[in-house]
């Protein structure tokens, strides 16, 4: 086949081969839309505006909670967001306990300061004893029997022994009571209290970081024990928890060729962090905290009916089989079911 | 106008009276933008630009001193070594913009501006030191808001144009960011300014010139620019549809084509591209043997011949040989040579396939990257391919979203398309969604005629040539906007995208989606109008259509303009409904200017003698923006600069922390330092908290402490000779 002479356009033809030319309808349906889209932003932001909560809201719900207030009282807001407006409020009636606490349950009164109709989790499951809103904030006050703490393992750190087991070697970690602080050579190996950032909330916990090859063993040698032992673990710190993660992420790049970067990457798999419970050498639960969860998980464990009540050996064993950047750390009671 | 199918034509040059409108409305962007200026707050990275514009601007009056500095290594590397992971020429213009306009504010300024040292004698002390910096973005950004217009005036219409550009400028966050001396809005407006160039270069060889000029500012402005090549190779391709011989083989050529010339810059980014070129030279061969009379065999042989020589080079390339590849390259120039000595035809088709602005974007460009770049001048290599690793390796921030912390892929797929419904008023995104109906239509109509249609050369029409290769044909102007509004989601969309930095990492996208919102509306407004009898009426609709789409933005800019990026539509609720989503709230700092009032109010007590301190720990509020406050009058200058992380927060008397869900930790560590969880002020936006402010009640030291990483704690980095750099913990201490 020649090809055409130059400059001869063949036109196509358009209106029988052109599947899409139909009168139009969309118009005036667009445009309704359009404009009712329009009122309707309009109209809804400044309901939104009407619906933000005023200082003098918070004020008045504080001036109502605080002469109720007794010692040992917990206040919460909800939603999380708020959180720094409850304590612009009655911040000065907030412990550093009481905003790094484990959860709620060891708290008989809970005054809860919500907008938005939002609920706080430590809440949850409670029934409310008074309620009374001011404006936008929700002022509520749950009651609940608070769980008996057999055996606290955070409070009772002093009393503990703590070692490091590399094989059948061990590695005693003396407790220094001027440093509160069981002392295990370098700073990051100590184990201790410590108030952290978990999961994007404050938590305090106790500060075991496990060693590469080594386990971590933290024994109470005469602990009470109730029916329920509740652990809850988490990595503290962003920071540590990111570059934990990123040594992962690069090192599954590296095995799938996609590293060209000069700088040599570590072998690291996405290993998690174990804690052991032994209760008089037996073994009473195995938990593990991967590194992609950053949060701050509750672990229950069932206490055996021989060791309840009873004074036993707890110990607590750390490790992990790659353990860098892997700040662990855990909150630890031994508690009695509630009725 | 065509309005059922969209444009397939358009006038191949503005009016005099769409210059003149372009200019008013550009004009009128620009004053309101220079009258609001000092509302907006500095924010974290404008404020390392501007040292960076001020460290440069010292380079330009060492080298006025003594010329022979210029290209002298030493100087360049302690000048641009400042911020050199971005290109200068924001920058520069900020610099030369405060150098020749601010007005000293010597008593109130940090020992770097000392009065009588240069540059202040230079200057015509005209505006403040904040507004003189931020000036070039404002003039950006009005010029952005002239030829949007202007596009799309030419391309759909003077009534989509302007919809388009008050639609643009309306928009909270384009308001925010056109204040800023930062890079996003100027790198928005030069690609727009470059996109507009090279449609007018598709019909003007002045304008090819112009393209590549533009380009290499781009290029000079920020990294974005690098990608715009390839919308404009596969839009050109569209474009010159008809001069292939086969639609389907021309879209696999185009296809093929397009990541093949992005694998090779990369590749020659990191000094391993010489392979790839070779692939994508024979791609960019394969697809000018698809071209009309690019060769004389009949015409079966050619299809099957130009894709299996292409697919045989690129095979043997990648195979490995190399050699092979070269020699089979060389075979089929020989036989193309050959072919030509019969006549030309073979030869123009091949300057269609690459016309004159592709060329000039990349000569010139390039040229002007080059040599606008003190940076690159020494080293040239290694600082380039720097330059490249930094942005296609980019460290992941941390960006809120859905309640995550997202700091490492895979990130979200849906996460641009979902936040533009977020932060776009309800009206825009609805006219933007209508705009991309009315492209595809276009697209399904214009494929249609052309797989229909008989096949046509028009390629040796007596006008069409290099430098003016779709001359009185269409330009696809549909499709040009919305490749360029849909590709820079599509790269955020991709999960090894980094997403930090929030919506404003496809503002390059908004002028585009803007202009398809114009689009529709006029569409709208031409389908609808043909009902109405009187003027009067037509105007009302008008005017009714338009202000559905401006109203709810000018409202939404006029409430929280300053604080942009913290607000959200109503579409999610709000900026509570988005704090109960778990949406971002801030990052940059940028909302302590809405916070200077109550932090001097909060430190005037202590203010007894003027020589008194207040020290402040600013948290994401850098020391440069806080001297830039200092220096625009805004904050007492004794309220002074505590320094960063814990060491800033026991220094300081008063603290503030910007809520930002990665950086909790420092909220916590001041509880700890001031011995209270009680702040003094919070600045909220509608209710929700965006800044937390603490004044020291005294000095404590709870037990136990909140753990504040210790350097034992740190990783470092130490040199090891066997193994090269090898990171380790830190076992000090």
């Amino acid at each position: 086949m020649s090809p055409p002479a130059d400059h001869v356009l063949i036109a196509t033809p358009r209106a029988k081969t052109s599947p899409f030319r139909r009168a139009p309808r969309w118009p005036l349906g667009f445009a309704l839309l359009l404009v009712a889209a329009a009122i309707w932003e309009i109209a809804a932001h400044q309901l939104e505006l009407r619906a933000v909560v005023t200082r003098a809201d918070w004020t008045a719900a504080e001036r109502f909670v605080r002469p109720l207030l007794r010692p040992g009282d917990l206040i919460v807001t909800a939603p999380g967001w708020a959180d720094p407006l409850g304590r612009l409020v009655l911040g000065d009636r907030m412990t550093l306990d009481d905003v790094t606490r484990p959860d709620a349950r060891t708290y008989s009164r809970i005054w809860e300061l919500s907008i938005r109709g939002a609920r706080h989790p430590d809440t949850r499951g409670l029934s409310p004893k008074r309620r009374r809103a001011f404006g936008g904030v929700q002022v509520t006050l749950y009651t609940q029997t608070r769980v008996k703490v057999v055996q606290d393992f955070y409070e009772q750190i002093a009393k503990a022994r703590v070692w490091e087991e590399r094989g059948p070697s061990k590695r005693h970690c003396p407790w220094r009571p001027s440093r509160l602080r069981h002392d295990c050579g370098p700073d990051w190996k100590s184990v201790r209290q410590i108030r952290a950032e978990i999961g994007f909330a404050p938590r305090r916990c106790l500060l075991a970081m496990p060693i590469d090859g080594s386990t971590r063993v933290i024994e109470y040698p005469a602990a009470r024990l109730g029916r329920n032992l509740v652990i809850w673990t988490g990595l503290r710190g962003y920071d540590p928890r990111y570059r934990a993660r990123r040594a992962v992420w690069e090192y599954q790049r590296y095995r799938a060729g996609k590293w060209h970067k000069k700088r040599p990457v570590r072998r690291v798999t996405s290993v998690p962090v174990t804690l052991e419970v032994l209760v008089n050498g037996r073994r009473l639960g195995r938990i593990q905290h991967p590194i992609e969860d950053e949060g701050w998980r509750r672990h229950v464990l069932t206490v055996a009916a021989s060791d309840h009540r009873n004074r036993a050996v707890v110990q607590l064993r750390i490790h992990s089989r790659y353990a860098w950047a892997k700040h662990f750390c855990f909150y630890a009671r031994s508690e009695e079911v509630t009725p | 106008m065509n309005p059922t199918g969209g444009p397939l034509r358009g006038p191949g040059r503005p009016t005099r009276r769409d210059v003149f409108w372009a200019f008013v409305l550009g004009l009128g962007t620009f004053a309101l933008l220079f009258t609001t200026s000092g509302d907006v707050g500095v924010a974290r990275d404008e404020g390392i630009y501007i040292n960076a514009a001020e460290v440069y601007q010292r380079y330009v009056t060492e080298c006025k001193k003594n010329p022979k500095l210029r290209s002298d290594q030493r100087t360049i590397d302690r000048y641009y070594r400042v911020n050199a992971e971005h290109p200068p020429a924001t920058k520069h213009l900020y610099g030369l913009s405060w150098r020749t306009l601010h007005r000293c504010n010597c008593h109130r300024t940090t020992p770097r501006t000392h009065p009588g040292q240069p540059p202040h004698a230079d200057s015509w002390g005209v505006v403040d030191d904040l507004t003189a910096l931020r000036l070039p973005a404002m003039v950006a950004a009005a010029l952005l808001a002239a030829f949007l217009y202007l596009l799309g005036a030419m391309a759909f219409g003077r009534f989509a144009g302007f919809v388009a550009v008050v639609a643009y400028v309306s928009l909270p966050r384009v308001f925010f960011h056109s204040h800023l001396a930062g890079l996003d809005a100027p790198i928005t407006a030069v690609m727009f300014l470059t996109v507009y160039a090279y449609y007018r270069a598709l019909h003007s060889w002045r304008w090819s010139v112009a393209a590549g000029l533009i380009f290499g500012l781009a290029l000079l402005t920020k990294f974005n620019a690098f990608f715009l090549p390839l919308l404009l190779i596969v839009h050109y391709g569209w474009a010159s549809r008809r001069d292939f011989r086969h639609p389907l083989l021309a879209g696999v050529g185009l296809m093929s084509l397009l990541p093949l010339v992005f694998l090779s810059l990369a590749a020659l980014g990191q000094g391993k591209g010489h392979g790839w070129i070779i692939v994508a030279g024979s791609a960019l061969l394969g697809l000018y043997l698809l071209r009309q009379d690019s060769f004389r065999w009949p015409l079966r042989w050619r299809n099957l011949v130009a894709p299996a020589l292409m697919a045989a080079v690129g095979a043997l390339v990648i195979g490995g040989h190399r050699p092979l590849a070269l020699g089979a390259g060389v075979v089929l120039l020989g036989v193309l040579i050959w072919q030509w000595r019969y006549n030309w035809r073979p030869l123009r088709a091949m300057k269609l396939t690459a016309p004159a602005v592709f060329f000039s974007m990349l000569l010139l460009g390039g040229a002007v990257f080059y040599l606008q770049w003190p940076w690159l001048w020494h080293d040239t290599n290694a600082r380039f391919s720097g330059y490249l690793s930094y942005h296609l390796d980019h460290t992941f921030y941390n960006t809120e979203y859905l309640g995550t912390n997202y700091n490492l892929p895979p990130f979200p797929a849906a996460y641009p398309f979902w936040m533009t419904l977020y932060i776009m008023p309800l009206p825009f995104v609805l006219a933007t969604l209508g705009g991309l109906g009315l492209t595809l239509r276009g697209f399904g109509v214009a494929y249609h005629r052309w797989r229909a249609g008989q096949v046509v050369s028009e390629a040796y029409g007596p006008r069409r040539g290099w430098g003016r290769p779709l001359l009185g044909r269409s330009r696809s102007p549909a499709l040009l906007v919305a490749l360029n509004a849909l590709f820079p989601i599509a790269l955020i969309a991709l999960p090894s995208t980094p997403i930090f930095g929030g919506a404003r990492l496809w503002m390059p996208a908004w002028p585009y989606l803007a202009l398809l919102a114009g689009w529709a509306v006029q569409e709208t407004y031409r389908a609808c109008a043909t009902r109405l009898r009187t003027g009067i009426h037509r105007a009302a609709l008008a005017t009714a259509l338009t202000a559905a789409l401006v109203i709810p933005s000018l409202v939404q800019t006029a409430y929280v303009g300053d604080v942009a990026p913290s607000a959200y539509s109503p579409v999610v609720g709000g900026t509570p409904g988005a704090a109960d989503l778990g949406l971002k709230r801030q990052y940059w700092g940028y909302t302590t200017r809405r916070l200077l009032p109550d932090l001097n109010q909060l430190a005037r007590p202590q203010l007894k003698h003027f020589t008194a301190r207040v020290p402040t720990y600013f948290h994401d509020t850098n020391h440069f923006s806080r001297n830039l406050y200092v220096r625009s009058g805004q904050l007492l200058p004794n309220i002074t600069y505590a320094g960063d992380g814990y060491g800033g927060i026991r220094r300081s008397q008063i603290a503030i922390y910007q809520h930002e869900m990665h950086q909790v930790m420092w909220e916590y560590l001041i509880w700890q330092e001031y011995g209270t969880v009680q702040p003094d002020r919070v600045l909220t936006l509608d209710g929700v908290p965006l800044i937390t402010v603490y004044t020291r009640r005294g000095r404590t030291r709870p037990t136990p402490p909140f753990f504040h990483e210790p350097p034992g704690f740190r990783v470092t980095r130490r040199k090891s000779r066997q193994r090269g750099l090898v990171r380790q913990p830190h076992r000090g201490r």
